[in-house]
């Protein structure tokens, strides 16, 4: 009992409190790009949070054959990436091969999906941050949740940020910033206070 | 004659382009990340500036080799796999003239890698027709990023904490909001309204 | 069931009456100094409209008090010994950033009352979050001095556990706090007022009501005193009246109005769950007002169908089961296109 209210809690703070977007501003840019169509948002939610939480667990176990040598943070990001091709690539093989039809819509935003800040960021943060491998797991999946509602949040939005109503020099990207900061400042009430539950 | 008279207008218009009408920051909304959660002050944005423009210069120089013959989804991964190796020689670079300035990055360095200028300049590289004008091409937004992530750290670390590069400017009250990252986002969402405010008066001006 | 609206001016002047009573209990019970940050927030909220109006080159509108009301309801929800300069930039925040680039009155996201709040608490908390006490001389001076300012009651509750209070200071707002808030009975009477006006939903404030009375009963261990602590403090009643049931963020359907109060009443349980903060319900009131927009359309799109669906059996009345696949793919589709349609 007392372990799964830890993970609830582990999980509600990643996504909510220390969103990436809201509180750590990871894959901003990419967010502008998706939060353009609503259509392919459950799509690309999925293989965000897929990639986060694969790759989490892989991390677990290279950060412990990195460990190892004191100056691997000048080639952690290459190993790392070059993982996170490997998995891109054997993604996209599997689809092809099981999911043609998914492959076909997925095409234009898979790449968009793995290669991000959000997803790197996801990876140096939870290094940072995790020891066990349940954890990493946890915490990957977790940022890949919070980026997706971070999205989502945006996404409803959007006509309004882009409507003829705004004012020329706030419409469309510099809205789009103001409305994150807000949300933003109001997830920092979560994290910013002490937790009790 | 007039050849060369189109020749200086492209160039002209390449370079006001990196500078104003698609600066990467306050226009396009890239590689916003470490804008919001470091640059809060200027000398963090000084050591972001620098590491910046020395990864994701070299990077897209090395990327411009990559034929445009190879499939989009492997072509995405070499443009990666390039940046994590530019990123080797440029920490141990860094790390040997300021130490402290890589710390200050923390994980914000190696997300230099994966930016989104990287990824949206190496494909529209294909579209220029010369190396030389590629190359006007990614210095001028390179400064024209640096140029507006240094100004907006500035205003930044006046208005939250009332010093410009650590020393104090008098002001008689600050707003310790903008220190944080949503304190950033919505700065940088009115540093955009403001700069397109004022590119649309001089344009309007010009037509005048 | 689109809700037929009353004209926005009406209510306007309902909300102004309600918030300029609510003032007065105010300036009684914190004097003069009360009075002077009011006015600050109400001018400048005013005059920072009346400029962004200008700037943005567009008329005004003598039937529009939308800044009037933000002004006043940002006044009732600061403490009595604030800075004016602090009120002032609080107003002005919420006047230009929430409300003017989003496009002006009746196209924001977000309630400007609570930005303005959030925006200033989060700058100086210091000062916004400590309060003087009840009937205590305060001087006018700009800056208050410290040793006559303390914590709020929410606070107390929420670090002891219990409050001090008696029943009857509850009931009439006699604790320390921010100063126009905590009056419940005077509330109480003012939402039933605004609801039989029709200027909020009765829908959504019943809902939230309920819905968080089962939580602040629950969590506090069965006691009603403490029910009434939880609304009473920490603004949960006025934050529920006008910045969750505001005309400005309102949902225009019967049923996404239930579910925003629904909405809205999840992220406060959320929000006094998690984090250990007075006015949770200012922060709830920011993050549930996006989706009641998202909830608004879906709501919109699924009585289209519905429409149409009738329509087409009136026509025909037996439906194949093709007919039937067809308006399932029909819905999926017009919840995914549903992008264009204004709400």
């Amino acid at each position: 009992m007392n372990v799964l209210a830890n993970i609830m809690l582990t999980a509600f703070t990643v996504v909510f409190a220390e969103n990436i977007v809201f509180s750590g501003a990871l894959g901003t840019s990419t967010l502008i790009i998706i939060s353009r169509s609503r259509k392919n948002l459950l799509g690309f939610g999925l293989s965000v949070t897929y990639i986060t939480a694969l790759m989490s667990v892989l991390t677990f176990f290279l950060n412990k054959a990195l460990k190892i040598d004191k100056n691997s943070y000048i080639y952690t990001p290459l190993v790392y990436i070059i993982i996170l091709g490997a998995v891109y690539i054997v993604t996209l093989l599997c689809m092809w091969r099981f999911a043609p039809r998914m492959f076909g819509r997925m095409k234009k935003y898979i790449h968009i999906s793995v290669f991000n800040c959000a997803v790197l960021g996801a990876l140096f943060l939870i290094s940072e941050r995790c020891e066990t491998l349940g954890e990493y797991f946890i915490h990957g999946l977790g940022i890949g949740l919070g980026f997706v509602l971070a999205v989502y949040l945006t996404a409803i939005v959007y006509d309004r940020l882009y409507s003829e109503k705004a004012p020329y020099s706030f419409r469309g990207y510099p809205l789009l910033l103001i409305y994150i900061g807000i949300l933003g400042m109001a997830f920092w009430g979560l994290s910013g206070y002490t937790l009790k539950f | 004659m007039s050849n060369d008279n189109n020749k200086n207008n492209s160039c002209k218009k390449i370079i006001l382009n990196g500078l104003l009408n698609k600066n990467p920051i306050l226009v396009s909304g890239m590689v916003i990340a470490p804008v919001i959660v470091l640059a809060n002050n200027f000398s963090n944005a000084v050591m972001l500036v620098i590491s910046f423009s020395l990864i994701t210069f070299f990077t897209l120089l090395v990327s411009s080799f990559v034929p445009k013959s190879i499939v989009y989804t492997i072509r995405i991964i070499l443009y990666t796999l390039i940046g994590a190796l530019v990123y080797v020689p440029a920490v141990i670079l860094l790390n040997y003239f300021m130490p402290d300035g890589v710390e200050a990055l923390g994980i914000f360095f190696p997300l230099f890698i994966t930016n989104s200028f990287i990824i949206t300049r190496s494909e529209s590289i294909f579209f220029m027709e010369t190396k030389g004008k590629m190359l006007l091409d990614i210095v001028f937004c390179i400064i024209g990023y640096d140029a507006a992530v240094l100004l907006f750290a500035a205003v930044r670390e006046i208005l939250a904490s009332g010093t410009i590069g650590g020393r104090m400017t008098g002001m008689p009250a600050f707003f310790r909001v903008f220190e944080r990252p949503f304190g950033g986002f919505i700065l940088l969402g009115l540093f955009a309204a403001l700069f397109r405010s004022i590119l649309l008066f001089v344009k309007r001006v010009r037509q005048k | 069931m689109d809700i037929k609206r009353k004209p926005e001016f009406n209510i306007m002047t309902d909300m102004l009456i309600v918030l300029l009573v609510t003032a007065v209990v105010a300036v009684y019970y914190y004097g003069m100094r009360a009075a002077a940050v009011i006015a600050v927030t109400v001018i400048v909220s005013t005059a920072a409209d009346f400029v962004c109006l200008k700037l943005r080159k567009k008329a005004h509108d003598k039937k529009d008090l939308s800044a009037l009301i933000t002004g006043l309801t940002l006044g009732l929800m600061m403490s009595a010994s604030v800075p004016y300069f602090e009120a002032a930039a609080a107003a002005v925040f919420a006047i230009v950033v929430a409300r003017h680039a989003f496009g002006g009155s009746g196209c924001e996201i977000f309630n400007p009352a609570a930005v303005g709040f959030l925006f200033a608490s989060l700058c100086f908390p210091e000062n916004m979050l400590t309060y003087p006490r009840i009937f205590t001389d305060i001087p006018m001076s700009s800056v208050v001095p410290s040793d006559i300012l303390t914590q709020s009651m929410a606070k107390t509750l929420l670090v002891t556990g219990t409050s001090p209070v008696s029943l009857i200071d509850v009931l009439t707002g006699r604790f320390t706090g921010p100063m126009g808030t905590g009056f419940v009975v005077l509330l109480a009477v003012a939402a039933a007022f605004l609801m039989l006006r029709r200027s909020i939903s009765a829908i959504t404030f019943f809902t939230e009501l309920a819905v968080m009375g089962l939580y602040a009963f629950i969590r506090y261990g069965f006691d009603p005193m403490d029910v009434l602590y939880f609304f009473s403090g920490g603004m949960t009643l006025f934050g529920i009246i006008f910045l969750s049931c505001d005309y400005s963020v309102m949902p225009r359907t019967a049923s996404s109005r239930f579910l925003y109060g629904l909405v809205m009443s999840i992220c406060m349980i959320m929000f006094c769950q998690y984090s250990a903060m007075e006015n949770a319900v200012v922060y709830a009131a920011i993050v549930s007002s996006p989706i009641g927009i998202e909830l608004d359309r879906r709501a919109l799109s699924f009585a289209d169908m519905l429409k149409k669906h009738r329509k087409r059996k009136g026509k025909r009345k037996r439906l194949t089961k093709n007919k039937l696949l067809g308006s399932i793919n029909e819905t999926l589709e017009m919840l995914n296109n549903d992008d264009k349609r204004e709400s």
